[in-house]
């Protein structure tokens, strides 16, 4: 007759193992578990595209504009935009997932994330003083400070994430080399980085973690 | 009797190492809820409950109680005991695997 084990006080709460063969097999179950709780992420992959369609709105309206604070300032609205917008599908997706918004994860995402979005900040200040030094060449700074970013976001989270991070710093490495005049300009690459990138990040996340 | 004990024995095992899927789990994740866990850990509610009541009742997990909405939602979270078990259990399995 089969009954089920008491679990009263005096087993241990872990069981203890016997063969090293037992051990490797619990740290199997112990790295899977942990893998599959920061991986069922809050990531939202539809953050993503929409992100990437309003980097997009953000290059055609820049394109009209010349004055280079103006430039900056219209950026600056849409990353906030970006911002509210990525807050708002990533709790939409937290709720989907079970998780909640603010999770200690998501805090140490938020950490990971900060130094490189305030760099990016100083080197708008500085923009915003010297229009003219950088010229449209802040956008290289503002690529390789978001790829510092997302390759820390990277360290805590998916795969996906530090190859987005790698992506940009390869972008922003590219932004800055490119000779002036070249067809393949700063405001061109802006489009395929902050635009293009997202939005195959966006799709690919979506499809392999759900929407 | 022998092939009882035996059943046991392999129930006994199974149990543990959901016991210790959701603290893996909890201690990446800081937080999680029933739903989440059951998903991270592939188990069904009856086992799953079972082993968060264990875990509860020897503190290591608390359980929070709130309403989101008129949804009712239950989030589990490591004590700071539960924490150092976990740890000083992995710190044991390490050892063991490279001593063994």
């Amino acid at each position: 007759m089969f009954r089920p084990q008491p679990d009263n006080d005096q087993r241990p709460v872990f069981r203890v193992v016997t063969s090293a063969g037992e051990a490797e097999e619990h740290l199997r179950v112990i790295r899977q578990a942990m893998e599959r709780s920061t991986k069922h992420s809050t990531l939202s992959g539809l953050s993503g595209i929409v992100v990437g369609l309003l980097a997009l709105i953000g290059c055609l309206i820049t394109e009209r504009v010349y004055n280079l604070v103006l430039d900056a300032a219209t950026w600056t609205v849409v990353m906030l935009l970006c911002f509210v917008t990525d807050f708002v599908f990533t709790k939409r997706r937290a709720r989907r997932v079970g998780k909640h918004p603010r999770s200690p994860l998501a805090k140490h995402l938020a950490r990971a994330a900060a130094p490189g979005f305030l760099a990016g900040a100083a080197f708008t200040l500085f923009h915003l003083l010297h229009p003219q030094a950088l010229g449209t060449y802040l956008y290289a700074a503002w690529m390789l400070c978001y790829a510092g970013s997302l390759l820390s976001v990277g360290m805590f989270s998916v795969r996906e994430v530090s190859v987005l991070g790698w992506a940009f710093l390869a972008a922003g490495a590219v932004t800055l080399l490119i000779p002036p005049g070249y067809p393949l300009g700063p405001r061109l690459m802006m489009a395929v980085a902050f635009g293009g990138f997202h939005i195959v990040y966006g799709a690919y996340m979506g499809r392999r973690y759900g929407w | 009797m022998a092939a009882v004990r035996k059943l046991d024995a392999l129930d006994d095992v199974i149990h543990q190492k959901v016991r210790l899927g959701v603290m893996s789990s909890l201690m990446a994740s800081g937080e999680a809820d029933f739903n989440f866990l059951k998903a991270a850990l592939g188990v069904s509610d009856g086992n799953l409950s079972t082993h968060l009541t264990v875990l509860e009742e020897h503190g290591y997990i608390t359980v929070s109680k709130q309403f989101v909405g008129k949804k009712p939602r239950t989030t589990y979270s490591p004590t700071p005991l539960g924490r150092k078990a976990f740890e000083s259990y992995v710190e044991a399995l390490e050892s063991f695997v490279r001593n063994g």
